[in-house]
């Protein structure tokens, strides 16, 4: 028998459509009897859609600009001053570490 | 323009050169699969296609096949001719061994040693056939059509009304052997030892399929499939209604036909070596089955190919000393390589910065960059260890290891349903904000999961590859940052309370 507990290790296959038929009829089954787990799958695919539709950590692009400026102007500051191992020397002294490998 | 060259069967002027030469390489692997070579796939490729492309050109070829020997089969008007067999193929009962089913050097896709674990439709052939088959392997490239095959696999092959899944088995050992398919003969002998058949049966029926001791419907079914594929003209659906088989079995018998010909024309294609190896080998050049052969037992599965990759020509140009192509990289790639950082730092200022330092590592490593993985994966990699280091120096604490093992954690509190829209329940500006604010809350483990996974949207096994661990591994922590997700973005979105601001 599909168990709550089975449900519950194959929730993140069901919202990704990753399920097997044979699989899939029995969760059919399952939910069609447990309201507790349509609740959870329901609410699970809910997450999935916030998630996408909140458009979280997007980079703005004046923060976006200002990163691409900072990699182009060391990266063309080291090809024309001199070999490449230059970079990881600079960027390293900026950010305070001592390491650069 | 592809379609268009498939169905009119000839290239029409116009396009680039690029679409020209695929468009040919479809036409003629539609009606001379034999002619098909790995240096083909070498002239596609010198032309800038990308292997997905090719891919699906070999994909589409195999489908126009199908629907050829559909609609003979259906003796729709203005079927076609013959076209799967050889000019010399002997009308005789006892014609097989057939063509050569071999051509040497495949698989010639770069993309054929993916994995496909974890697509969907991949449990689909792992029922069928107990793993999933080289020819489709090959095509992890392409999920959807991978999924559509699976499925297709599925409803015509498993399916248990009309014909047994034995006989439709049968008919694609029948047809697999009037076409000289070594592979696909191998493949789907093999599911039917695997269904109790004899081992020999197949080789009877390659043979002479009357003298392979079926019983008299079986002949005429196999028999049936055969003259479809090899003389269209004779394959009258009389014998099969006199030896019992109702119009539905029938119709059903057509379409195994047309698609154990899409499985040999996409194998033609594709150059996918035999899963086992043969007990029968059609072939005319014996020396290049050979050579075919022996390549396969000298290790297929441990050999790596470089795998397609978009950024592949502007890598190349950056390591010819093109400083702007780098910055095209950088274009491409700031945002999901910020948004790592920030999913594994938890915060802003260390992922700018560290952002920062990834681009100018990779710069530093691209001539370690080696194609094994996309330079897009190889990227998230640098910026997640990158992250690690920023997250080891400030929070000794925490690691990208599994939080303690305990799964009551992840055990459901909340059940309680959620609003019909509850991406609407919020303006856009606290939508984002309360995710963010949430997601950051979870352990470092599960958030570089979730925002690869959820946010960057790459799939189980590019983000099971970025960040260097297998795919249950990431599916676990993905499931359980999930649900800690989900509990914790509850009280923002039930149905019944928690929006303070809402009446």
């Amino acid at each position: 028998m599909f168990s709550c507990r089975d449900l519950l290790s194959e929730l993140s296959n069901l919202v990704d459509g990753e399920i097997t038929s044979d699989v899939r009829t029995e969760i059919e089954h399952h939910l069609g009897e447990c309201q507790t787990c349509r609740i959870l799958f329901d609410t699970m695919k809910k997450t999935l859609v916030v998630v996408t539709e909140a458009g979280s950590f997007e980079l703005p692009e004046s923060l976006a600009g200002r990163l691409r400026n900072r990699v182009m102007d060391e990266i063309r500051r080291a090809s024309d001053s001199g070999p490449r191992s230059s970079i990881t020397s600079a960027s390293a002294r900026r950010a305070g570490s001592s390491s650069t490998r | 323009m592809l379609v268009k060259a498939l169905v009119g069967g000839e290239v029409e002027p116009g396009g680039t050169r690029a679409e020209q030469d695929l468009g040919r390489f479809a036409v003629r692997l539609s009606v001379e699969p034999f002619a098909i070579s790995g240096d083909d796939f070498e002239v596609l490729r010198s032309r800038n296609l990308p292997e997905e492309g090719i891919l699906e050109a070999v994909q589409l070829a195999a489908f126009a096949r199908f629907l050829r020997t559909l609609s003979r089969g259906l003796r729709l008007p203005g079927a076609p001719p013959p076209d799967g067999a050889p000019a010399d193929g002997d009308p005789s009962r006892a014609a097989v061994p057939g063509p050569s089913g071999f051509a040497t050097g495949g698989p010639w896709l770069r993309t054929a040693d993916a994995d496909p674990a974890g697509l969907p439709g991949a449990s689909i052939l792992l029922d069928a056939f107990g793993f999933v088959p080289k020819l489709y392997r090959a095509q992890s490239a392409t999920p959807a059509a991978f999924a559509a095959e699976a499925h297709a696999v599925e409803a015509l092959l498993l399916s248990p009304d009309g014909l047994s899944r034995v006989r439709r088995e049968l008919v694609v050992v029948a047809v697999s052997a009037a076409l000289g398919n070594t592979s696909c003969f191998t493949l789907h002998s093999e599911a039917l030892a695997a269904l109790g058949l004899s081992e020999d049966l197949c080789d009877r029926i390659a043979t002479d399929c009357r003298d392979a001791g079926l019983d008299g419907a079986d002949v005429a079914l196999l028999e049936f499939a055969r003259a479809l594929v090899l003389e269209p003209e004779s394959a009258t659906d009389e014998r099969l209604a006199a030896a019992g088989f109702p119009a539905e079995a029938v119709l059903e018998a057509i379409a195994v036909v047309a698609f154990a010909v899409f499985l040999h024309t996409l194998q033609m294609g594709l150059g996918t070596p035999p899963d086992f190896p043969p007990k029968r080998v059609f072939a005319l050049n014996p020396r290049a089955a050979e050579a075919r052969l022996n390549e396969d037992a000298g290790g297929d599965a441990s050999r790596r190919r470089p795998i397609s990759d978009p950024d592949a020509p502007l890598v190349a140009r950056c390591r010819s000393g093109d400083v702007d192509a780098f910055e095209e990289l950088v274009r491409r790639h700031e945002g999901r390589v910020y948004r790592t950082l920030l999913s594994i730092t938890g915060n802003t200022a260390d992922a700018e910065d560290g952002a920062q330092r990834a681009f100018l590592n990779a710069y530093q490593r691209l001539s370690r960059f080696e194609g094994a993985s996309t330079f897009g994966t190889w990227l998230t990699r640098i910026a997640i260890n990158e992250g690690l280091e920023r997250l080891r120096a400030r929070k000794p604490m925490e690691s990208l290891d599994e939080p303690g093992h305990d799964d009551g954690r992840f055990a459901p509190r909340q059940i309680r349903s959620w609003s019909d829209d509850p991406e609407q329940a919020y303006v856009k500006t606290e939508l984002k904000a309360i995710v963010e604010k949430e997601i950051l809350k979870l352990p470092a483990s599960y958030r570089v999961v979730i925002l690869l996974r959820d946010v960057e949207e790459l799939s189980t096994q590019e983000a099971a590859a970025a960040l260097g661990v297998g795919i249950p591994t990431l599916k676990t922590r993905l499931l359980r940052g999930r649900l800690m997700l989900r509990e914790a973005l509850t009280p923002y979105f039930a149905a019944s309370k928690g929006r303070a601001h809402l009446v």
